[in-house]
């Protein structure tokens, strides 16, 4: 949670674009990432990050804290914006065909990672999973996010996410044999 | 793959990290909606308030008058046949005369079936004398 997230998010409330513009620094990467690891193209994760953060600018007024991080908030927008961009386009992806420059990843990724599990690998067995698998698997593990809040995006128990979890790493270890 | 390599793997897609320009861009660009959608909303906010009291105070203004039934009775509009007070009361005047009426009639009609029943039976009852006349008659002369 950014720190002094709280003001920043009531005087974003009140109108205020530079308190907005400072929760849009801090969520920006994440959502982003979020959105483009389930995409996969580069293009499609700016456009649906993009309307993400023109629907929760347009819709500050209604939020509501809740006792959540605003995160969570721009979690759920950028998730049901997803699962519009598919209900439209209903396209498939092949990640087989998907390069390093159109994901726009640092070129120090594929470094950091071991051979045999190349990034490639990993974002094609995150693909394979269903949809909450893979917003359970992100938001845990690439962005580090608590149980609790996980169970707010997805609108499910924490005990759900938690079977989810231990669920979809199972499939992924199957599938990386 | 373990576990533990398989959530390492995971944690180093943190790498990926949105383009600068678009960063930027889209920076650029919800601080122009800021200032539309604020003055929208404020716009909009101040119509609805509006239209709510506007609605309101021509409502008060209505019951004041005592509804429908006295608007419509007033000089400046027509008396509307079927709202009207007076209208709907010889409606049903009418309507109840007209029940009157068919009830008057079953009755009449029942009264002369039972005539016409009597007159029959009476009949039945006059013929089987003549009968009996007749016979005796035929007996005389056979004798």
């Amino acid at each position: 949670m950014l720190e002094g997230e709280e003001n920043l998010v009531e005087e974003a409330k009140q109108g205020n674009p530079e308190a907005f513009g400072q929760l849009y620094d801090h969520y920006l990467p994440k959502i982003y990432r979020f959105v483009l690891i389930k995409v996969a193209y580069r293009e499609q994760a700016e456009d649906i990050t993009q309307q993400t953060f023109f629907k929760a600018w347009r819709s500050m007024k209604r939020y509501q804290s809740k006792g959540y991080p605003f995160g969570s908030w721009l979690y759920r927008i950028a998730r049901n914006s997803v699962i519009d961009h598919y209900r439209k386009t209903k396209e498939e992806v092949d990640i087989e065909n998907v390069s390093e420059e159109i994901l726009g990843v640092d070129n120090t990724l594929s470094q950091n990672l071991d051979s045999k599990f190349e990034w490639e690998t990993i974002l094609k067995s995150i693909k394979s999973l269903n949809d909450i698998e893979q917003d359970v698997l992100i938001m845990r593990f690439v962005e580090d996010m608590q149980h609790s809040e996980v169970a707010r995006v997805v609108d499910k128990s924490e005990n759900a996410v938690k079977v989810i979890q231990h669920r979809a790493i199972k499939k992924l270890e199957e599938r990386l044999k | 793959m373990n576990e533990q390599q398989l959530i390492k793997q995971l944690n180093s897609l943190k790498e990926i990290r949105p383009d600068e320009g678009f960063a930027s861009t889209l920076k650029a660009q919800l601080a122009i909606e800021e200032m539309d959608s604020s003055r929208f909303y404020l716009l909009s906010q101040s119509l609805v308030s509006s239209f709510s009291v506007g609605v309101a105070i021509l409502l008060f203004i209505f019951i004041a008058l005592g509804g429908v039934a006295s608007t419509l009775k007033g000089p400046l509009f027509p008396t509307l046949e079927g709202v009207d007070k007076n209208t709907l009361a010889s409606e049903a005047s009418d309507i109840q005369n007209k029940i009157d009426k068919s009830i008057n009639d079953v009755d009449y009609l029942s009264e002369d079936r039972k005539l016409a029943r009597a007159n029959i039976s009476d009949t039945s009852y006059e013929s089987s004398e003549d009968e009996e006349i007749d016979q005796l008659l035929e007996d005389a002369i056979s004798y």
